[in-house]
């Protein structure tokens, strides 16, 4: 049966095939794009990224209008620091895909690490008019922390939080990003935010889940802190942030970066 | 325009050298292709090539379906022996405009530095489809190459074949032109670098003629190897790393030449 849109993208994103099992099917099948696909992601999640971006270049070489190609490939460039290679290749998947807005989500997310942040909440303004309303909370969660603590735009900040329905039932993996949406929206207190049997219960189960998603979390109540006037606050919020500390995640990236601007670190 | 007249085109576009600020600011007054593409040429010429990629990139968000911006891209790509990026990126613009030999010409030439002869073979042969005979002898040059390289003789004696003894050439591919005389017997080893000849034809003489030189050395080390003089095809290859023209294809191919033989 084939795999329904979302389930493709998590597929995609979530892979972890083994290297040596992607070269074998390779050396039998070396004009397969799926399988440079793998080789790709394979390669990064054994740490050579540019490797893994000539993979996905073979792919490309294969399929040059293979969106998930350039998806991944443009993904990797991130990582290795080129900029405009990655929102070249992320521009191109949204032009071959228009209606998979994990796409728009990254390039928006790539912006964002360039300080590029109108461009960014364009972009999530984009995944929001594509993206069922309950799958919105990441882009909402953006919204709200770039007009908050890198475009210092309250107004705007509050407006972003209406772009989705007050109740929604995001899938499990959004769990901090729904949580911190509850807490903008004033559906749960700073108190009650963090509840750690909750989230053993209802988190991903994946290792290292809890920490990825408070490192979401933490990220979202320092910005909600800096936007109600409690700067004590949001530096104990940054603190516990920086020492569960998860380096690939988005959220640390950025947290680490006001953390050195308070001189919390 | 037709195909003669856009072959015109491409070959000047490929020779742009504008000054980087004159290329800015043309680009900060307007962001078309063309803009993107010359500012990325000054960057490239100023030695600059990451910030080409940068550029040709960001003009790619832009015009994410430019086949000149793949295109030139492709080529910064083939520096730092990029090739599968390189590769993608001019798959990308022939699927965009399969008519423009030149996109074909630079695949295969990148086919053939990364030791694909066959794949090389193929998209030259795509490109002299998309040509008039005076512009091919650069393909007929590289034919030649690929199947020496590749170890078909009786393939690289045909292919001299398909070129008229006495076409005449662009300027620009004065070297190609002698190469190929030289191949067919038109010209000796002797006779094949003549710095006078070379100033008389060649447009904009790079640095001395030290490209040109180079170039024209490469060729006599595939006659060399086509004629199964080794040690005088080794001799030539030393020439040629003895004041190697750096982004040559010709000294790319000439040191890949020389370790694979343990000369250097």
């Amino acid at each position: 049966m084939a795999m329904s849109k979302n389930d493709m993208m998590h597929h995609k994103l979530m892979m972890r095939p083994e290297l040596d099992k992607v070269r074998a099917a390779l050396a039998e099948s070396p004009d397969d794009p799926d399988l440079w696909y793998e080789l790709g992601m394979a390669l990064s999640n054994a740490g050579d990224n540019e490797a893994a971006i000539d993979a996905f270049s073979h792919g490309l070489i294969l399929a040059p209008f293979d969106a998930f190609l350039h998806f991944g490939r443009g993904r990797k460039l991130n990582v290795a620091g080129h900029f405009w290679q990655a929102i070249a290749d992320l521009t191109l998947a949204t032009r071959l895909d228009a209606t998979e807005w994990t796409f728009l989500y990254y390039r928006a997310t790539s912006y964002s690490l360039k300080g590029m942040y109108e461009e960014a909440c364009e972009d999530f303004k984009g995944c929001l008019r594509i993206a069922d309303p309950n799958e919105g909370c990441a882009m909402v969660h953006w919204l709200y922390t770039t007009y908050v603590l890198e475009l210092h735009d309250l107004k705007r900040a509050q407006e972003s939080l209406s772009l989705i329905p007050a109740h929604v039932t995001p899938p499990q993996m959004d769990y901090g990003y729904h949580r911190c949406f509850l807490l903008y929206t004033g559906q749960v207190s700073k108190e009650a935010f963090v509840d750690i049997p909750e989230m053993e219960q209802k988190c991903l189960k994946t290792p290292g889940r809890i920490e990825l998603e408070l490192n979401t979390m933490y990220y979202g109540l320092f910005a909600y802190c800096v936007a109600t006037g409690d700067e004590a606050g949001a530096d104990e919020a940054l603190k516990k942030l920086l020492k569960i500390a998860v380096p690939q995640a988005f959220g640390y990236q950025k947290a680490l970066a006001f953390a050195r601007q308070r001189g919390l670190c | 325009m037709n195909l003669m007249q856009k072959n015109e085109y491409m070959r000047a576009r490929l020779v742009v050298k504008p000054e980087v600020e004159a290329a800015k600011a043309a680009l900060d007054k307007e962001r078309t292709v063309d803009t993107w593409y010359d500012y990325g040429m000054a960057l490239s010429h100023a030695g600059r090539s990451e910030e080409a990629v940068d550029a040709y990139s960001q003009g790619l968000v832009e015009y994410p379906f430019s086949s000149m911006l793949y295109f030139a891209r492709g080529r910064r790509f083939m520096g730092p022996k990029q090739y599968d990026r390189a590769i993608a990126d001019f798959t990308m613009a022939l699927r965009l405009e399969p008519d423009v030999y030149l996109y074909w010409y630079y695949r295969a030439v990148t086919n053939n530095l990364r030791g694909d002869y066959a794949a090389a073979i193929y998209d030259f042969r795509q490109a002299l489809r998309f040509t008039q005979p005076l512009e091919r002898y650069c393909i007929i040059d590289w034919l030649f190459t690929c199947y020496v390289e590749a170890g078909d003789k009786e393939g690289a004696r045909k292919v001299l074949d398909e070129i008229e003894d006495d076409l005449p050439s662009p300027d620009m591919d004065y070297d190609y032109k002698q190469r190929v005389r030289l191949y067919k017997g038109l010209e000796t080893p002797e006779t094949l670098i003549d710095r006078d000849e070379i100033r008389k034809h060649v447009p904009d003489p790079m640095d001395d003629l030290r490209l040109d030189i180079t170039t024209l050395l490469f060729g006599q080390y595939v006659y060399y190897l086509y004629h199964d003089e080794q040690e005088k095809a080794g001799q030539v290859l030393l020439e040629i790393l003895k004041d190697p023209y750096e982004g040559a294809f010709a000294t790319v191919k000439a040191r890949a030449a020389a370790k694979e033989r343990g000369l250097i």
